[in-house]
This record gives C-alpha cells, structure tokens and sequence, in this order.
C-alpha cells in the first residue's frame, strides 16, 4: 500500500524549475532516504509533503487524499517531523514540550488526558529523556534537545515521519541514537520514515530504500544494494567514489576519492 | 489568589477619593447590593450621597479601568507572542493611536452615531496594525528595532493628523482631545454594560488560542507541523486584538505601556506559557490599571492626573529597561 504518491509534480521559485515532473511512491512501514546535492529539491519535496508549498501542477497524495485539500490539523495528525534544528524562546518543561505533540489531537477547549501524559512518558522513556521531564527545554543540550524533538513527534503518533537532516549538527553518538530511536519506533508502529541525509553512509546503513535526486528528478531509486554504483553516484555527486562492503551489516560504504597528496602541492 | 487581591484591591479603592468613606461602609453598600445576601447589610447609618458616590461614580471607574487594564494586558501578552518580540504593544505599535485618528475622523469627518466612532477606531487600529508589521517585517520575522521605529512613524503620522483635524473641527476639538489622553473619568453604567461583556469576550475568544500561541512561540514551522494554521491564527487573532483596542480605546482613549509591562512583568516571575500568561496577565492588568487609575485620581485630588501619564510613567522607564536587557542578550525576553 502506498503510503504517499508523487505524481508530475511541477514547481519553480520564480524562473528557476526546482522539481520537474516529479514522481515518487513511498510505500507504508518503510524507511527512505533522499540524497543528492544542494539545490536538488530535497527540502522542496518534504515541504510539499507538508503542504507548506503547494503544486504548481501535479499532485501528492497521502494514502488516498489529496495534501492540498486536508486541514493543517489532520496532517499534523498522520506526518510528524523533525527539523535539523530547534530554538525555543520560553522555558517550557520537556514534559510539557513533549506534550505539545499531542495538540493536533486535543479539540480547542480540551485538556491533556492521563493518556496523553502516559504517552508522552513512554516517549521520553524510549528517547531517553524521561530524566530531563522538569529541566527547562532552553537548558539541554543540541544532543539532547534533539531527542525531546524526537520524542515529540512520537507522542503525535504520525504515519509518516519527515526527517530534514536531523542528525547533520550533532555528534556521532547522537546521531546514531536519534536515528536508531526512529527506527526502531517506525518498525514497532509500522510508520514511514522519509528522511534527507546529508552523510550518505548514515542513511545507506538505516534506509530500505534510496531516492538519488538531480536537478529536480529521481535519477535513481532502490534498495542500497541495487543503486549505489560508482557510476551513479559518480553522475549524481560529480565526484570520484570507492565502494567498499560494510563488514558490519554487509551493506555498502562509501568513500569519496579525495587525492589529498596533490591538494597540499 | 490574585483574584482574591483585585477584588480586595477595588472595594480598597472604593473608599479612596475626595469623599471620605470609610472601609465597612463601602463595602456594607456593595455587599448592599448583591442578590440574596443583600438584606444582611443593613444601610441604616450610612449618609444617602455616599451610596451615590460608591455606587454611581466609583464603583464603575473601578470596573471601568479593571477592565481597560485587563484589555490591554492580554492584547499585549497575544501581540507579543504572536510577533515573537517582547516589545510588541498596542500603544508602541501605534495602534491605539490608530483607533484614536479612527475615532476622531468618525467624530469630524463621519459624524453620525456612536457606532460610527467605534467602527471607524476599530478600523484605524487595524489599518495601523496591518502597516507596522508590514513595514517592520523582514522575511518570516519581525525584528525589534524595526517594529519600534515604524510604531513611532505611525504614532507620529496619526497624532499629527488628529491635530489637524482638531484645528479643522475646533468644535469638536473636546471630544477628540478625550480620546487623545486617556482617562477613566467618564465612566458610566451605560458604557460598562456594552463595553463589558466585549471586552471579556475577547479575552475568552485570545485565551482560547493559548496552545497556538504556545506552539508559535517556538517557531512558527513547528507550530505548523503540529497542526496549527499560523496564517490563520495570525490574522484572528491580529482581527480579534484591534477589535478589544478599538473597544478599550472608545472608552478610555489612548492609555499606553500597559499592554507591555504587565505581561512583561507576569512573564518574568511565572515564565512565558500562555496557559498562565494570559490569565494572570489578564488580572494583573486589571490590578495595575485600577492602582494607576486610583493614584490618577487620588494623588492630587480634587484635580486628577490623566491615567495615561501615571502609566507612562512607570510604564516608560520599564521599557528602556528591557529595550537595554534586550539589546545584551537577544533574547525573548
């Protein structure tokens, strides 16, 4: 079952065509990644899944309706997210920061139920951030503020998690427990994940599938195994890479050839 | 708790003025006049004016300015999340001196009703609202310096319109000088009973928004992907604020600082979650509005002080304070 359609999806900022004919199917329970290189319409496809831009021609479905028609509420209520970064201005507690996933489910005059606390318990219980419940959000650090951010969009309990470089400004023990957390959660729930990743081990490691965007096209789509040859990443990167066999889970690594003797010359 | 303060504090200001009515008295004649319990409170001793005095002269100056103050207060704490910026105020921004232009053209230029004179406040409050924030806008934000300097402007462009309309119109010239310098000193019973349940209506319809405001003052694509319509919100609750402004304004005129010291203040000792801004900021408002209308008009009595200057007097120190604070750490606060 298809969890999201892409279909001929137009859009240009001004003059420049930032996606082009686009199609993607994201199937249910998946784990997909987007790659390719700055400016090739990544961000601008999670924003469309959000509705926070809308076609120019084309159309994204999600399950069966169309993301223009819904209400930013029922979308809250099926696509979770988590951004590269968060600021946050006020000293919220972490509960209550958590707790605000559940707003897209609460009517204007209701309350957080003991469910909804219990929810959000269990999220901070699986994010790690249970001990921080009381800390001020403005206290933590990126690492961590990240896991409450995550935790957050658990507690919305989404269909789909859209993850926009969520790992690119922590460390390396963060970054792996943020996108073990998701994983493991998304395979519990059976949610989508479509993530954009910048560091392509990362996302060759946790994705089923990868999506290799050019210029506003899919220039390739697959299983890890099948599409990362030399040649295609070669024509997506424009550089020069070596793929070696992850001895760890036999997948494949990447490596990009930098000749570093004659850059110092 | 602060309830409990802002009722005591009003029958405490009952008793205050040029009259000299002592506390048990003032507060037999209002306990007087509450159903069912009111015939336990006998009037016998109690000299008949000072029953007029309490109950027609100052016991809806009390209401009156409890009511502007809260007003104003949740009309600031809504901007100032809204906006993401601690300076955000119906009088800094110009609006209240847009509801004042409004309501002095519908008393020249349109003069016609009363309705007339509200409806044109609330549109010069709107009109003032929609030009700050677009001329202070830049990109998704609304910067601090930028939102200050185009209230100014407009301040500045809507007072000097109103002086010429006052010299067009020397007549009338009064009436519009009322709605220039604000002041509780026309408060009657006619207009407590339409302004009244306006005003507490929009504190219900701004409070009402207090999980949006939350979510937006923790940036507005987050607030979004949690199922708020920023958009939306941003424009009710704007339409919502200019409407109490004009409301608060028809009644008291321009009264300033108010809507930025108080939730400010709340802000401060209780921290930034609207759940608990709004409402306390919603008394305290009222609490300090009653104080700076009861000093207003005790201070120098029998002269009175416009209230307008007992506020801007604590009101503008206060915001020179947090403009310097502000400009050290950035911050929201």
């Amino acid at each position: 079952m298809n969890e999201l359609t892409i279909s001929h999806l137009n859009f240009s900022y001004g003059n420049q065509k930032v996606l082009k004919e686009l199609s993607i199917d994201i199937r249910k329970g998946k784990f997909y990644s987007i790659l390719g290189p700055n400016g090739s319409g990544k961000t601008t496809i999670l924003r469309h899944i959000q509705k926070l831009l809308l076609p120019q021609s084309g159309k994204v479905l999600l399950g069966q309706d169309e993301v223009r028609l819904l209400k930013v509420r029922d979308i809250a209520k099926k696509i979770a997210t988590v951004p590269q970064e968060t600021h946050i201005a006020v000293d919220f507690s972490v509960l209550d920061f958590v707790l605000a996933g559940r707003a897209p489910h609460l009517r204007r005059f209701e309350n957080e139920t003991p469910v909804d606390y219990k929810k959000a318990n269990e999220a901070m219980l699986a994010t790690n951030t249970w001990q921080y419940a009381h800390k001020s959000v403005r206290e933590l650090s990126g690492g961590e503020l990240q896991r409450v951010v995550v935790a957050r969009a658990m507690v919305q309990e989404p269909e789909l998690f859209l993850l926009d470089e969520p790992v690119s400004h922590l460390d390396l023990r963060h970054q792996i427990l943020i996108l073990d957390t998701v994983m493991s959660y998304c395979r519990r729930q059976e949610s989508t994940v479509i993530s954009v990743l910048h560091d392509i081990n990362l996302a060759i490691t946790y994705s089923d599938e990868l999506i290799f965007m050019k210029k506003g096209r899919v220039y390739a789509k697959g299983k890890p195994e099948e599409i990362i040859t030399e040649p295609i990443l070669k024509e997506v990167y424009e550089t020069e890479c070596i793929i070696l066999k992850n001895p760890i889970d036999g997948r494949p690594y990447v490596i990009p050839k930098i000749n570093t003797r004659s850059e110092k010359e | 708790m602060m309830l409990l303060l802002l009722l005591s504090c009003m029958v405490f200001a009952t008793t205050m003025g040029a009259a000299d009515i002592s506390m048990t008295d003032s507060l037999r004649i209002l306990l007087n006049e509450v159903p069912y319990v009111g015939p336990f409170f006998s009037q016998g001793h109690i000299e008949g004016k000072f029953r007029v005095i309490v109950l027609s002269i100052r016991l809806p100056r009390i209401l009156l300015s409890v009511l502007v103050g809260t007003g104003l207060s949740v009309v600031g704490a809504s901007f100032q999340g809204l906006f993401k910026n601690p300076m955000a105020d119906p009088y800094i921004m110009g609006v209240s001196s847009g509801a004042a232009l409004g309501a002095a053209m519908g008393i020249t230029i349109f003069a016609g009703g009363i309705l007339s004179v509200q409806f044109m406040a609330f549109l010069g409050a709107l009109l003032a609202v929609i030009l700050v924030f677009h001329i202070a806008k830049a990109g998704h934000k609304v910067p601090v310096l930028p939102l200050i300097l185009a209230g100014v402007a407009i301040s500045a462009m809507s007072s000097a319109a109103i002086s010429m309309l006052m010299i067009f119109h020397r007549d009338q010239a009064d009436q519009i000088i009322f709605w220039t310098m604000g002041s509780m000193a026309s408060a009657a019973w006619r207009d407590l009973i339409y302004v009244g349940p306006l005003i507490l209506l929009s504190v219900i319809l701004i409070s009402l928004h207090k999980r949006d405001l939350n979510l937006m003052i923790s940036g507005e694509d987050a607030a979004y992907s949690l199922g708020v319509d920023v958009e939306k919100v941003k424009k009710r609750l704007l339409l919502i604020s200019c409407f109490t402004i004009a409301v608060v304004v028809s009644v008291s005129g321009v009264v300033g600082f108010v809507g930025l010291i108080v939730p400010h203040g709340v802000r401060m000792v209780l921290g930034g979650d609207h759940r608990v801004l709004l409402p306390f900021s919603a008394l305290a408002g009222g609490l300090f509005m009653l104080l700076s209308d009861t000093l207003a008009r005790t201070l120098l009595a029998p002269m009175e002080i416009p209230v307008g200057a007992v506020t801007a007097l604590f009101g503008a120190p206060y915001f020179i304070l947090i403009l310097y604070r502000s400009k050290k750490n950035g911050g929201f606060l």
